[in-house]
């Protein structure tokens, strides 16, 4: 039943696709109706299979001019995104205009690399918050606009060289006040920063200037690129673990945007189809491409991904759904990262917490969380982003397989809007149907229906995809994913 | 008989019912459900419902307004748990007018029937909450196994709880599908069970990470192909009850008003005359009570809340 993502698609400019190969299935024999291919051609109806084509770049956005009327090849341009990543128009600029004997040659021709950042950023007002703002009211701010960082700027000074508040700083913030931070010997600044979280107990919480925790939270290195820079050297620093990176003008004077792993991701994927020695690459799988982090599978039996996450051989962090909230946030601290897989006894991937979601235990209320479970915490999450997205509850996990191609992980993490995608175990097979006689007996132990959709052996994230595209650069970097991460200290 | 009068009794209530007793009728559930087909046929006069999510008092008030299952023919599309404080009376006392009613009720699975959404949207909790251990709710979740995935109400409407899939195009397709499992997580049946309509040209991943995103092609393709008319379905929150698509083609029906006793909204069904013309029963929230008729108002924030 599930779809092998070996089938690769290979559509031209044009949109003619070529029919894949049609594979024989040697996963579960779940019966389907017909084989979808053969409805579908019976149907005389598209003849690839969808999955292979939503693994592929959407078309490009067209942009009618005044010359298109009168040419036949219809002139292709970037896409170009605005600040908000939630899905607000996408503006088109036109970048290429071929004429009709260039028709989409040139569009071929291009390469990725060397776009200008001037074509991701859209100079805009940012916003930003002063170092003497209370952190309670930074937090507010976040909440407000729908960021998930912002920049620290004291009015006056050189705005082009910035700290970040964002949810690792609350997480550590919360953290902080509770005590759970080691405070090493000889830290007065740390000691006294965590006496005024803390209270004295007796006058009212001192509010805490986000100027101040910033200066001893872990961070990224900080990057800023000109706007003449091309998306080359943009890619190498965030392919590294650097979330976002300032972009400013030429004389770095002033900030023109920010642009996030996420920002950078989205463009590339929206204008794929410009670059065509992007597609081997998205048609690789995850595997082949050796990124993200996968357990050793060398045999995925199911007493091998046991026998790994009891000796904490897995690569991948996980905390179990039993285990109280506190401690997916400490792990987060501890480990430098921004979001933790929650599992089962069996490993079986149950959902995620990720930083942001600190912004719910963040009032004494709210409190008790912490000791609940985890497997709480996330339906609380859960029930919570539902709402917001209109009553549309969304499947607990993102996962893709090792199996799947580059392209099916960017596309779903484009879809979801996340910023990294859980590798599963793809599943043996479907559960078998039930026996007519066994309905006079009793009913069935559940527990091997548990089994979808798979046990957690890896993570694919945003790094990863952009390691793997910037190592595909015709000058080749050393690119390590986890560099950004292994440096991330107070600045 | 007497004994599901007595479990319908108290299941209006919301007072406790017996683990034997669950078992019981979860078990009797399944030797029903087994001879249904993926796709029930049910005649017209009929009403059809959309999610409940566990909001009892609502549905009592739902039936209420349209007529009650002793006169009433009635589809339901899914989603009888998670989120709301009762998802265990409500789906129960479903289960119960299924017993009894078995002709007159036809029960379709949401994507909320199943294991691994119920852990995450809030039924576990409320069993482990009343009964102290996962037992009913495995019982449960067995029974949602055998809840069959859509039905036609007199060879013009098709009722589905989510929407259309691309591995499907027939409603004989459907009918082939091993529908006895925990819903997949991929293919046609997770689809149906997942999709969005949306203002899409054509198939579109969808933001939940489940099913597809469909646009008018697709359904007009879908009504042409099966010479129906409608397609009716429930799965995503509707602030005026229920809302018409793509020139008619297509209906969501939303049956929890004040959905999680916050978002304000008012609920609606959808009955389907003979003649097959369309008439719509709008209804709000109740104010749920406890059995000694005391509001149950989910807790406010305390007045002293501090930051951190």
């Amino acid at each position: 039943m599930p779809y092998s993502n070996d089938n690769s698609l290979l559509a031209d400019g044009a949109g003619n696709a070529k029919k894949a190969v049609p594979q024989p299935h040697s996963q579960s024999q779940s019966p389907q109706a017909l084989h979808p291919q053969v409805v579908q051609q019976q149907q005389g109806q598209q003849p690839q299979h969808l999955v292979d084509l939503l693994s592929t770049p959407p078309l490009l956005a067209r942009v009618t001019t005044n010359d298109s009327a009168h040419s036949s090849a219809s002139s292709v341009s970037l896409v170009s995104l605005g600040r908000s990543d939630s899905g607000s128009a996408l503006q088109s600029l036109p970048m290429v205009q071929p004429t009709p004997s260039q028709g989409l040659h040139a569009v071929h021709a291009q390469k990725w690399q060397h776009t200008r950042l001037s074509q991701l950023v859209q100079p805009s007002k940012l916003i930003s918050i002063p170092p003497t703002l209370p952190v309670e009211q930074a937090f507010d701010t976040l909440v407000k606009h729908h960021l998930s960082s912002l920049p620290v700027q004291q009015p006056g000074q050189d705005p082009t060289n910035f700290s970040t508040f964002d949810y690792n700083d609350l997480n550590f913030y919360l953290l902080l006040a509770l005590g759970r931070i080691p405070i090493p010997e000889g830290n007065t600044e740390l000691a006294d920063l965590a006496k005024r979280c803390q209270g004295d107990g007796v006058s009212d919480n001192t509010e805490v200037p986000v100027g101040d925790l910033v200066r001893v939270t872990p961070k990224d290195p900080f990057f800023k690129l000109a706007e003449t820079e091309s998306l080359s050297n943009a890619i190498s620093i965030l392919a590294s673990g650097v979330h976002r990176i300032a972009i400013t003008d030429v004389q770095a004077t002033q900030v023109r945007g920010i642009l996030s792993q996420r920002r950078l991701v989205h463009y590339l994927w929206e204008n794929a189809r410009c670059f065509a020695d992007l597609e081997p690459l998205l048609n690789s799988t995850i595997r082949d491409l050796n990124i993200g982090v996968i357990n050793a599978t060398g045999s995925s039996t199911t007493s091998t991904i046991l026998a790994n996450a009891a000796t904490s051989n897995s690569r991948v962090i996980s905390v179990r759904g039993d285990q109280p909230l506190i401690d997916a946030l400490l792990k987060m601290y501890n480990e430098r990262i921004s979001s933790i897989a929650v599992v089962d006894m069996q490993y079986n991937l149950l959902g995620n917490i990720s930083v942001t979601d600190v912004k719910h235990v963040t009032r004494t209320s709210q409190f008790h969380l912490l000791n609940d479970s985890c497997r709480h915490f996330i339906s609380v999450i859960l029930n919570l982003r539902g709402l917001e997205n209109g009553g549309k509850d969304s499947f607990p996990i993102f996962h893709v397989y090792p199996t799947s191609t580059l392209g099916r992980t960017i596309a779903k993490l484009v879809a979801t809007q996340s910023h990294r995608l859980w590798i599963v175990q793809r599943p043996v097979g479907s559960a078998p149907p039930v026996p007519a006689t066994d309905v006079q007996g009793h009913l069935h132990n559940s527990q091997d229906k548990d089994n979808i959709p798979g046990r957690l052996i890896g993570v694919v994230s945003l790094t990863d995809v952009l390691t793997a595209l910037a190592r595909n650069q015709t000058h080749h970097k050393l690119i390590d994913p986890q560099f950004a991460r292994k440096h991330r200290s107070p600045q | 008989m007497m004994h599901i009068d007595r479990t319908i009794g108290l299941l209006k209530q919301g007072k406790h019912v017996k683990e034997e007793a669950v078992y019981s009728l979860c078990l009797k559930l399944q030797e029903l459900l087994m001879a249904e087909a993926n796709v029930t046929h049910v005649d017209t006069p009929v009403t059809i419902c959309g999610d409940i999510h566990g909001q009892l008092h609502d549905l009592l008030t739902l039936f209420e307004k349209s007529g009650g299952v002793e006169k009433t023919r009635y589809v339901f599309l899914g989603d009888f748990v998670d989120r709301g404080f009762y998802s265990l009376e409500s789906f129960l006392l479903l289960l119960c007018y299924k017993l009894k009613y078995p002709d007159r009720i036809t029960l379709i699975r949401g994507n909320h029937e199943t294991r691994q959404i119920t852990k995450v949207y809030g039924f576990y909790d409320e069993i482990m909450r009343k009964y102290g251990n996962s037992n009913v709710w495995r019982y449960c979740c067995e029974a949602f196994d055998y809840i069959s995935l859509g039905a036609v109400i007199g060879n013009s409407i098709f009722c589905v709880h989510g929407g259309l899939s691309p591995d499907v195009a027939t409603i004989d397709g459907i009918r082939a599908i091993d529908r006895k499992q925990e819903v997949p997580h991929e293919g046609a049946m997770c689809d149906l069970l997942w999709s969005d309509p949306d203002d899409v040209d054509k198939w579109s991943m969808s933001p939940r990470g489940a099913g597809y995103l469909f646009g008018q092609n697709e359904v007009n393709q879908f009504l042409h192909t099966n010479g129906v008319d409608l397609i009716a379905r429930a799965h995503q929150l509707v602030m005026e009850g229920y809302k018409e698509m793509f020139d008619g083609g297509l209906v969501t029906v939303w049956s929890a008003p004040n959905y999680c006793y916050r978002c304000g909204n008012v609920a609606a069904v959808l009955r389907i005359e003979d003649d097959l013309q369309r008439n719509y029963t709008i209804f709000e929230a109740v104010q749920p009570q406890d059995g000694g008729g005391n509001a149950i108002i989910p807790t406010k924030k305390s007045q002293m809340d501090y930051f951190l």
